[in-house]
């Protein structure tokens, strides 16, 4: 095979490239319509050991954790005409893949999600044009607040995310009050929202 | 119409994560079918988790990982896109898909319920092997009361259909209450058609007083 990491690193910087493209939509695109190599090549750069360490948080051994990754980004390639960059950035989409593929090994039943084709389903209100281009930036204006956390802020929500722990046993586990917990995470979460509705 | 009570932060939380069982995915993940507002929040709490996994330190892949994922995408075949259409045969169904793909059919009033008490009906969906969940729906007849009661772990209910007060308000279709062992309620269905929900629980209802303490074992929710 010609993609080997090194020839990847030096794609990766070259001009143009990723800095042109800080969240991969662009690259999320060559690969669903014209299965591009280099470009997926690229997202396996930033991405593949992003979504390791992240899987390694979450209590994943090194074998799991490199297989689940390698999974995820088969599952990347295979799903990239899936992908919608007015409904989210990439790692937000890459994250919901890795998350499923971790669950399908952890148990028998595939998670239960809801189908935007449902017949069933009860639209969202009409948006007009305005109303996509501010939902597309407050995507970015999340990303914006999480690096505005307070250090306990993020370690709780990291906690959330990260383990399975319920809000008594994070609060064990970092030997604080149960209630500290909660107004930490509702501290971040406001600020987050704050963030989303100042614009 | 939007439901107006939706899930909490907590559980949608750990939701986004990847953490809850089974059972609370499919109330949930029918919640989110009928409920605009906790999509949008479910989107937002996604978000949150794709910046966390951005912003972790990189760890080194296996020096042949690359090469092994195109080698199983070769071994995959040619991509199947998935069709954009609507299955067929699911036009009318007002049942959300996660909770359709569960029952023998999307005819919930057809079903076939097993009695427990008086004016109470089950349909038991809890799977093979989930031994610390279950996930059932409950058919209660108009004007029934279910006796004061409090949870073991936490509860899920889905309104699909009629309606039912309790203390903390009218619960309608699309509507889901989140219950645990410091809730005590006892809800009535308060409309004139039969109220059916969708209950994922972890553990067992503790029943406040003697009449219900009785009730327990039949009704088992
Ligand atoms: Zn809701």
């Amino acid at each position: 095979m010609l993609h080997g990491n090194i020839v990847v690193t030096e794609k990766a910087r070259m001009p143009g490239h990723p800095a042109a493209d800080p969240d991969f939509a662009a690259d999320m695109q060559s690969v669903a319509q014209s299965q591009d190599r280099d470009a997926f090549a690229r997202l396996f750069q930033h991405f593949a050991p992003r979504i390791k360490a992240f899987l390694l948080k979450q209590g994943a051994s090194l074998a799991q954790a490199e297989e689940l990754m390698q999974e995820t980004m088969v599952t990347i390639w295979q799903k990239a005409h899936q992908f919608d960059p007015a409904k989210a950035r990439a790692s937000t989409w890459i994250f919901t893949i890795a998350r499923n593929r971790r669950i399908d090994r952890l148990r028998k039943q595939a998670r239960a999600d809801v189908d935007l084709t449902d017949p069933a389903l009860v639209p969202d209100p009409l948006e007009d044009g305005e109303a996509v281009v501010a939902r597309s930036e407050d995507r970015e204006r999340i990303s914006a607040a999480m690096r505005d956390l307070s250090h306990e802020q993020l370690q709780v929500i990291k906690l959330c995310y990260y383990s399975d722990m319920s809000h008594s046993e994070i609060a064990n586990q970092l030997d604080i009050p149960i209630g500290t917990v909660k107004s930490r995470i509702r501290l971040a979460i406001a600020r987050i929202k704050a963030a989303l509705e100042d614009a | 119409m939007e439901p107006r009570h939706h899930i909490s932060e907590e559980v949608l939380f750990s939701y986004a994560a990847g953490h809850t069982s089974h059972a609370f995915e499919v109330v949930l993940a029918s919640h989110l079918t009928l409920c605009p507002v906790c999509r949008e929040r479910m989107a937002q709490h996604e978000a949150i988790a794709g910046q966390l996994m951005e912003h972790e330190q990189p760890v080194a892949v296996n020096e042949d990982s690359l090469d092994c994922i195109f080698a199983q995408i070769a071994e995959a075949g040619p991509i199947a896109k998935a069709p954009k259409s609507r299955p067929s045969g699911r036009e009318l169904s007002d049942v959300p898909g996660p909770l359709a793909q569960l029952l023998p059919h999307s005819d919930l009033k057809s079903l076939p319920w097993q009695s427990m008490v008086p004016g109470v009906k089950q349909f038991d969906l809890t799977p093979e092997g989930g031994s610390d969940q279950t996930l059932k729906l409950l058919k209660i007849a108009p004007g029934t009361t279910i006796p004061q009661h409090t949870h073991n772990g936490s509860e899920l209910t889905l309104i699909l259909h009629g309606s039912y007060t309790d203390e903390m308000g009218r619960f309608k279709r699309g509507d889901i209450a989140t219950l645990d062992s410091e809730v005590s309620h006892q809800p009535i269905a308060d409309s004139d058609e039969d109220c059916i929900c969708l209950i994922a629980v972890d553990g067992n209802l503790k029943f406040k007083g003697l009449l219900p303490r009785l009730l327990q074992p039949i009704i088992g929710l």
